[in-house]
């Protein structure tokens, strides 16, 4: 259920319910909260999970997402662009704490399965709001293509969690 | 390897040669054909050499972003 949460946060990025296109400093925003979300997710996992592959993966999420925000904050800095809240941003949020909120209350198996399938649909969310939204209407040429370059690493992360959710399954 | 790909991704080399790979990206990443070689995690920064001993067409990837894919080819 978390995890419809977290696709309708994700659905509103990527579709029309933004009434108007997001700007920079909203699309730095949403790329922070994206990546914490998920590094909130990792954290759990690492403590919580019970396959150590995925454990490994939690703690990569972790690794991973963190290397992306120390990047995308290095880069507003620079830019001097401010982030600035918004309602995806707030949804993201919302439904990553509602998602943990979940996990903790799973163990063992449950936990792994749930924790996989939320990647795997998160990841999938936030792969489709890269390319609908983020980066078609980012402004600026080098937060554009920090965005673009993280591209590849998100659509590793669920290819891998897609591998996860096929092995946890048998 | 830079933005979670390997640039270039098909290298060629003699066999007895060594290759090493570079990790430019903020986060690990492995080089690694089941059954023939496997770098293992290759920190941000970090690279990782392979001295190429046998004949033939490796196909790799990192098992941490399976969507990379490279080819190692030791002629």
């Amino acid at each position: 259920m978390n995890g419809k949460i977290l696709f309708a946060a994700l659905a509103v990025a990527s579709g029309a319910a933004f009434a108007q296109a997001p700007t920079d400093p909203q699309i730095a925003h949403i790329v922070v909260t994206a990546n914490q979300v998920d590094i909130d997710a990792g954290k759990l996992a690492e403590k919580q999970a019970k396959s150590p592959e995925v454990k490994a993966f939690g703690k990569q999420m972790v690794t991973d997402h963190g290397a992306v925000n120390k990047q995308a904050v290095a880069l507003v800095t620079k830019l001097k662009v401010k982030p600035e809240d918004n309602a995806t941003s707030q949804s993201l949020k919302s439904g990553g704490d509602a998602n943990v909120k979940k996990l903790k209350t799973l163990k063992g198996a449950a936990f792994d399965k749930a924790y996989v399938d939320q990647e795997v649909a998160y990841h999938q969310a936030v792969l489709d709001a890269l390319d609908k939204v983020l980066i078609p209407n980012a402004q600026n040429a080098e937060l554009k293509a920090l965005i673009t370059k993280v591209r590849p690493a998100i659509d590793g992360h669920l290819q891998h969690a897609k591998m996860m959710q096929a092995s946890l399954g048998k | 390897m830079d933005g979670t790909r390997y640039e270039p991704a098909l290298i060629t080399v003699k066999k007895g040669e060594s290759v090493t790979w570079v990790n430019k990206d903020p986060f690990p990443h492995t080089v690694t054909a089941a059954g023939e070689f496997d770098s293992r995690s290759i920190a941000a920064d970090g690279k990782w050499t392979y001295r190429a001993t046998k004949a033939g067409e490796f196909a790799y990837i990192c098992t941490l972003h399976p969507n990379m894919k490279g080819t190692l080819k030791v002629e």
